[in-house]
């Protein structure tokens, strides 16, 4: 069974929340939580591949989409712009 | 013509007062401001200097601050900034420069350039080899399309004389680079605390109050064993780009009280 994570979202995001300051969906790793986002949030599934930065426990996590999460997980979704 | 918003010099603390000035207070009342009136701009820059101290606690207690932002923030070191800790805690765009703070992004009709101009342990600024040619290589890419160029070191001498002798130290070669690429409209740069504008063989050089607090001005004259931050109201940067001009507004945050020395 998945833990059942809770994502704080930076201001410029929560427009696609319905206004939600943070959301909760069930996942085990980073790559599962932004699949379960687009599910859940399908205005934000379109940032999810390039406009975000996720931070677990203080840290920003690049592409490391393996990475474990916890309930006690501490995840920012943070919007950042494409670079180019 | 689309608009981002410039913010310069934050010296955020998750706790303690920097120049008797409250950097939380102030960030805040920036936040606000962005979220109230410049929810259209494409980003908001902060060039450099995003805390007092780089650690891990101040630059947590910075993401909180900025996650009210209605807007993107694009970061960049000052001297006061750690490379690794600013890179671990706050979003950078894709495309950014290993192990620097140092990235491009294409704005409609316009190329954004961020540079780490932070030389670790020193107040004065520099960019090596390894960013020297990054800007090139970037520039190039650019090709004919307008750039404007963002960082913390002022690459030129501003007629300040306690501020001068801690500017970019290897200007000479950035400009031989620069000089180069006619698309360089703009340079926006902190550090300085100061509003100036210096004109350079076609590159306009602008410099940003700080969030926090600023330099006093020339006269009457004053020195480190003197100084004392002026009390004057801190200022956002309101920059319009637009195909044939950029013009930048100076907006004024909160009152010098707010969140000001005694």
């Amino acid at each position: 069974m998945k833990p059942r994570v809770t994502v704080h979202l930076w201001a410029g995001l929560r427009a696609l929340t319905d206004g939600a300051e943070s959301v909760e969906v069930e996942a085990a790793t980073i790559g599962q939580m932004l699949y379960a986002l687009g599910k859940a949030y399908p205005a934000l599934e379109d940032y999810l591949e390039d406009n975000v930065s996720v931070s677990v426990d203080g840290r920003i996590m690049a592409t490391d989409l393996t990475h474990p999460l916890t309930e006690t997980s501490e995840i920012y979704l943070m919007q950042r712009l494409r670079g180019g | 013509m689309q608009k981002l918003i410039w913010l310069s010099d934050l010296h955020y603390d998750a706790q303690a007062l920097v120049q008797s000035h409250d950097p939380r207070v102030r960030l805040e009342a920036a936040v606000d401001l962005i979220n109230a009136h410049h929810t259209d701009a494409v980003c908001c820059v902060v060039t450099g200097d995003m805390v007092e101290t780089a650690s891990d606690a101040s630059y947590a207690a910075l993401k909180a601050a900025l996650s009210r932002l209605s807007v993107p923030v694009l970061p960049l070191t000052g001297n006061h900034d750690s490379h690794a800790l600013l890179r671990a805690h706050l979003p950078l765009p894709d495309g950014a420069m290993p192990d620097f703070v140092q990235y491009a992004v294409a704005l409609d009709g316009h190329v954004l350039i961020a540079l780490d101009t932070l030389d670790e342990g020193k107040d004065s600024g520099l960019l090596c080899e390894a960013r020297l040619s990054w800007l090139e290589t970037a520039l190039e890419a650019a090709g004919e399309t307008p750039v404007s160029i963002f960082m913390h070191h002022q690459p030129v001498k501003l007629g300040l004389a306690m501020l001068d002798p801690d500017n970019l130290t290897n200007a000479e070669a950035f400009w031989q680079i620069v000089d180069r690429y006619p698309s360089v409209r703009n340079v926006f740069a902190g550090h300085v605390h100061r509003p100036t504008t210096t004109h350079r063989k076609g590159v306009t050089i602008t410099t940003l109050p700080s969030v926090l607090y600023q330099a006093p001005p020339e006269h009457p004259p004053w020195d480190w064993t003197t100084f004392a931050p002026a009390r004057e109201a801190t200022r956002l940067g309101v920059v319009h780009l637009g195909p044939e001009q950029t013009t930048v507004h100076f907006e004024k945050i909160c009152a010098y009280d707010h969140g000001g020395a005694p």
